[in-house]
């Protein structure tokens, strides 16, 4: 056995019999959903005829096709503006993915470096970044985002900004306790001994033994995120007009609730399905690789 | 039974007892009857969109957005008004005015016995407080450069104010009536002077049928009636609260579950709200609707007429009057002169602005920008126009048919206003609206407002412009008022100083409490007063 190698023992043998069987037992509609979604948010503008953003207001608060007054040239109807509600829930997914993954890599990013380092560091270092985790923690994230909306402007960086600045904590707090006890491990004495650098410690040995963890966070996460900014642009902190973002397209439909069920209504449904299906991917990816982490 | 009935004193008088009993009885409750009539009662609930600062102080706030509305019940005006726009001795401060032969002087005889709600009598020093303040350059109203015409304001007598100026002003009682703005609005001066502007916003007195009982910054204004108001009587209501409810179908739930009594609704409701069996009062043809486009005296696009007649032409404003207002309008010429301006010496012979991009892109090839221009175009939440948010995403998608994107940008109305008074949006385009006007100093006080060089809210500075402002301003006939209205009507038009939607009706829904309202004419003002009439 090498350094860097992570201990096995007897112990964690069944797990991984039983991680190859998990990994069997995919869960094909949540993950077929992402796949779906992925693509239809790469290929819209191959997939829709119809410009997201420009109006025709002739065309507005057209019922969905089975509706009376609907046509299948705009199958789940037409906004206020008279733009097609499919087309705009499918830019849309580019808005809640974009952010969803940008979101992820900044806040996950920067959570799992500061969650490493207070993690490997212990001691005063470990105190102060997880007082600052706790103070971010506790700060209602809808009250930041308008507060930075405010200073910088509403636009798609505000509000991914907004998302990293708060879930990097989320990241740094659980990485944190992964590297508490892994960081006792052999082979990370052994690596100290052999005068291996912190920064070394920390790349080669700690990061690799919490990837798993961190890729579970990341797909956990998502589903948050997307609300998040679903939330923020119902608020109209989010992404400005035109841009369709599914909260703002929400917001458009409230005023409509009685007459045109479906302006808020598909949006709405988008949310449910893509939060719903990233969760079920996530649990399953979490039983997979690390049945231990249930408490996620 | 019947024996201790025989044993009772009145025995077989006991019809003529029972008689006797109930004269008795109807005689106590006649005087509780009485008593109970001359007493508001209930509460009117009223849910609008926006309710401004919530200041209180008339001098610290436009009039406009709704605000006019509740000062009006708590603050009365110098010069009095009929419900449709007219001045009237008979309802303000002032029984009666007089210009001077020299036109130089105008001279107040104030009603006596009018009191504030603290009992205090209002006194000429009172008028000549709230006209100081509203005459002082760094106040908001509608007055703006205007108040260059005037000299002093002088307490002759405790029931005289008279008001010297450096010219003529024959409107003068206009500009001070509740059938304009606010600034006629009269305060106590002791009072005001004693405690300081922020902590009489906290607890204000006015001379109106209602008294302010709770301020909620940005959620409620709550007012109790006085047990007699000298012009109103007993008010109908004893509580009037107006809830800020900025989002419509709230405001329309609220209407169906009793939480509201009255609501402000936009054009596309009328018909549900008719159809859930609410009474709906209409002011027609009431608001002129426009997009401001800003600091046209700066090096940007809109500086060029070319580039501004270019944006008019860009946009169906057919189209937008009918699908965004629910055809509730008509297109306009040239704001802020609408079709009642007819009456007050506007150019009816111009058409609006036709819908052709074709020529714009035209005109704005020619201007220098034949791949257009960024600018940005603001949205936000005002009382009596919900859909405002719909026209801005609506000019946006027109404007950028022709090559100009304008960014669509987020804002609250006050915060706006500030950005409009400290001219920090060069060039950009404010969606914007106005009352509908008829009277030629009216007209006159709007265009001053929105185009004279050194007013607080103008977007241009044109000095032929401020000419024709000042002439008139200065004018002695009234047919030369009328005639310069035409003048600056038709400048406006020609040199499209403004990006003119049209003018819409603004409608107010409301439950059995509210059977009939005539929403009058005045301006800012849907006539809550004769909501809470006797």
């Amino acid at each position: 056995m090498t350094t860097g190698e992570l201990v096995r023992t007897e112990s964690v043998v069944r797990p991984v019999r039983w991680r190859l069987a998990a990994l069997r037992r995919a869960p094909i509609v949540p993950l077929g959903l992402i796949i779906l979604l992925v693509l239809t948010a790469l290929l819209a503008n191959v997939l829709t005829p119809y410009s997201p953003v420009n109006i025709s207001l002739p065309d507005r608060l057209r019922p969905p096709f089975w509706e009376q007054g609907g046509s299948l040239a705009h199958p789940l109807g037409t906004d206020p503006m008279g733009r097609d509600l499919l087309t705009r829930l499918i830019y849309g997914a580019r808005i809640s993915l974009l952010v969803g993954f940008l979101g992820l890599l900044v806040g996950g990013g920067v959570g799992a470096a500061l969650g490493l380092i207070a993690g490997y560091a212990g001691g005063r270092l470990d105190a102060l970044l997880m007082r600052i985790t706790d103070t971010t923690l506790s700060f209602p994230i809808i009250l930041f985002a308008i507060l930075l909306v405010v200073i910088l402007g509403s636009s798609l960086l505000t509000v991914v900004f907004a998302v990293a600045l708060v879930l990097w904590a989320r990241f740094a707090r659980v990485i944190r306790g992964e590297v508490l006890s892994i960081r006792e491990r052999d082979f990370v004495a052994q690596a100290r001994i052999a005068g291996s650098s912190s920064v070394r410690i920390i790349m080669v040995h700690l990061f690799p033994n919490v990837l798993n963890t961190l890729l579970v966070l990341l797909s956990l996460q998502i589903g948050w995120v997307i609300i998040v900014e679903a939330s923020l642009s119902f608020l109209g902190a989010g992404v400005p007009p035109p841009t369709p973002t599914w909260g703002s397209m929400i917001a458009e439909g409230r005023d409509y609730i009685a007459s045109a069920w479906w302006v808020s209504f598909f949006p709405g449904l988008a949310i449910l399905v893509t939060v719903l299906a990233f969760n079920l991917f996530g649990d399953w990816l979490r039983d997979a690789l690390d049945p231990t982490m249930r408490q996620l | 039974m019947q024996t201790q009935l025989s044993k009772m004193p009145f025995g077989p008088w006991r019809g003529v007892w029972k008689l006797l009993a109930a004269l008795a009885l109807c005689g106590m409750l006649i005087p509780t009857a009485a008593l109970t009539a001359d007493k508001p009662t209930g509460e009117l609930r009223i849910a609008l969109a926006f309710l401004g600062a919530q200041r209180m102080i008339p001098w610290a706030e436009v009039p406009s957005g709704g605000i006019k509305q509740y000062q009006l019940l708590i603050y009365d005006h110098l010069v009095g008004c009929t419900d449709d726009g007219q001045l009237s001795p008979d309802n303000g401060i002032a029984q009666s005015w007089e210009e001077s032969a020299d036109k130089l002087q105008w001279t107040f005889q104030l009603r006596p016995n009018i009191h504030f709600h603290d009992g205090t009598a209002l006194t000429a020093d009172d008028v000549k407080f709230s006209l100081d303040s509203v005459l002082d350059p760094k106040a908001i109203g509608l007055l703006g450069p205007a108040r260059a015409a005037f000299k002093e304001v002088e307490v002759k007598a405790p029931a005289t104010v008279v008001i010297h100026l450096r010219q003529p002003v024959i409107f003068l009682p206009w500009s001070f009536s509740c059938a304009t703005g606010n600034d006629g609005m009269i305060l106590p001066s002791k009072y005001f002077q004693q405690v300081g502007a922020d902590a009489f916003a906290k607890n204000l007195i006015g001379s109106g049928p209602y008294k302010v009982v709770k301020n909620a910054v940005g959620s409620l204004i709550q007012l109790e009636a006085v047990e007699r108001h000298w012009r109103e009587g007993v008010p109908k209501f004893k509580t009037v609260t107006c809830l800020l409810v900025p989002e419509e179908s709230t405001r329309v739930a609220q209407l169906r579950t009793g939480e509201a009594d009255i609501i402000a609704v936009s054009r596309e409701k009328v018909p549900e709200v008719k159809a859930a069996g609410f009474n709906v009062f209409s002011k027609l043809n009431d608001q002129v609707i426009v997009v401001y486009m800003q600091q046209q005296w700066e090096q940007v696009p809109v500086a060029d007429k070319r580039v501004r007649q270019a944006l008019n032409l860009a946009l169906d404003k057919e189209a937008i009057l009918k699908f965004v207002f629910a055809d509730q309008g008509v297109p306009a010429a040239m704001y802020p002169i609408g079709s009642y301006g007819a009456t007050g010496g506007a150019d009816v012979e111009l058409q609006p602005y036709p819908y052709n991009p074709q020529k714009a892109k035209q005109l704005l090839a020619e201007a220098g920008y034949p791949n257009g221009f960024e600018t940005k175009i603001y949205s936000y939440v005002t009382a009596d126009l919900p859909e405002l948010p719909r026209l801005t995403e609506a000019v946006a998608d027109y404007l950028g048919k022709v090559g100009v994107k304008a960014k669509i940008t987020s804002i609250d109305r006050a915060a706006l206003s500030i950005k409009r008074e400290a001219k920090t949006l060069s060039g950009e385009l404010l969606p914007w609206s106005t009352p509908n006007r008829s009277v030629p100093i009216q007209i006159v006080t709007i265009i001053n407002t929105l185009h004279h060089s050194k007013a607080q809210f103008t977007s241009t500075a044109v000095p032929e412009l401020d000419q024709m402002i000042e002439r008139a301003l200065a004018a002695t006939d009234v047919k030369e008022v009328e005639k310069l209205v035409g003048d600056m009507h038709r400048f406006l038009y020609h040199n499209a100083h403004n990006i003119t939607i049209g003018e819409i009706h603004t409608n107010y829904a409301a439950n059995k409490k509210v059977t009939a309202w005539n929403l009058g004419r005045n301006l800012y003002d849907n006539n809550l007063r004769y909501v809470i009439r006797p």
